[in-house]
């Protein structure tokens, strides 16, 4: 039996599979005591662990979907979110669940009761609380091997460049399109793949822009749109679109850090949550 | 073959009795642009940024054919 798993024994279950197989799934509290001996922090416990193809509990679920490498892959990640309101609050949740292991929070705003019917990080408690700090708390909170940091800024041409460097994703999950086209400008010039999704009504855009490659100006234009002619100034952003944006955000984040095929660049999905129905349509 | 449009968001409130689900069947009129069909329905085209002809982008002065699929968006920002 390998040193690892004979040290781990007392926390181990055995998963069983079909057709006979079998896979071990290993506690909190093993992770926790394997730290303690090995000095490395938890990360590296959980890091550790998937190497030799034991799931922390807290990823098992995830087995099947991804494998112990894929895993790995995204704890070992950096990924940026960029608003935490409607989108990003639920964005940043799921990517810590996920097991992201890096992520920056970046919000100017603080939360107000308007944000009651949609933003998940939103409670009559956080209500005056900076977004940024509130979804960094409730990052670290969901998953102690996440570090997540938040950054109470507005964003623009002059502090983004810092935010994205070295990210593997930026997930845009901003309220206006003048700031979105900021910010894809500084994932273009950092080299880093952004995922972008806006919402108005029921209905909802997703498009990953890749450094080279379509994005916003061929979807509205050479410069943005005013925040008045957005759609969702008349239609509102009502409870369930922006959870629905933020979850095919996080998925197609997903698949770039583990360099899966995702939406091909120029493909811009939209949503109708009304009808429903989604669509693949062409830039180009 | 009628032309299908299907109108995104704001621009479904604008146009009396649409209906999300079936979109709109409109006569064919050979020669018409993109841009006229929008001036056909009464919308503004400087509101409508978007232009998918059969699921591709497309421009306001594009020539439409006989049973193409038309959509029309406006800026979607929110989050």
């Amino acid at each position: 039996m390998p040193e690892l798993r004979r040290f781990l024994a007392p926390y181990l279950k055995q998963i069983p599979l079909p057709e006979g197989e079998a896979f071990y799934a290993v506690s909190l509290a093993g992770l926790q005591a394997l730290a303690a001996e090995r000095g490395g922090g938890l990360k590296q416990a959980m890091l550790d662990c998937l190497e030799q193809g034991i799931w922390p509990e807290r990823f098992r679920a995830n087995r099947g979907e991804l494998s112990a490498q894929d895993q790995a892959r995204l704890l070992n990640s950096s990924a940026a979110v960029m608003g935490c309101g409607g989108l990003g609050g639920l964005a940043c949740l799921l990517l810590a669940r996920l097991g992201v292991g890096e992520l920056l929070l970046v919000d100017g705003d603080s939360f107000e009761e308007s944000n009651l019917n949609r933003q998940m990080l939103a409670t009559p408690e956080t209500l005056g609380r900076p977004k940024a700090q509130v979804a960094a708390q409730a990052a670290a909170s969901l998953n102690p091997a996440c570090h997540a940091r938040g950054e109470v800024a507005w964003i623009g041409p002059d502090n983004l460049a810092a935010m994205v460097a070295g990210r593997q994703v930026v997930v845009d999950c901003l309220d206006n399109l003048s700031a979105r086209y900021h910010l894809e400008d500084a994932c273009r010039a950092a080299g880093v793949p952004l995922v972008h999704g806006a919402l108005a009504g029921m209905e909802g855009m997703v498009m990953v822009i890749p450094p080279q490659g379509p994005g916003l100006r061929e979807l509205h234009g050479p410069t943005p749109p005013p925040k008045d002619h957005g759609a969702e100034v008349l239609l509102g952003t009502p409870t369930p679109t922006p959870a629905a944006v933020a979850s095919l955000e996080v998925s197609e984040a997903m698949k770039l850090l583990l360099g899966r095929p995702g939406l091909k660049p120029g493909q811009l999905l939209h949503l109708d949550l009304g009808a429903p129905a989604m669509e693949i349509l062409t830039l180009g | 073959m009628p032309l299908l449009v299907k109108l995104s968001t704001t621009l479904r409130k604008q146009v009396p009795g649409y209906d999300p689900n079936t979109g709109l069947d409109l006569e064919f009129v050979p020669g018409e642009s993109a841009e006229g069909l929008i001036q056909r329905l009464g919308l503004d085209p400087k509101r409508i940024k978007i232009i998918m002809v059969n699921g591709r982008s497309a421009a306001l002065d594009q020539e439409l054919r006989d049973g193409d699929r038309v959509g029309l968006f406006p800026p979607v920002g929110g989050g």
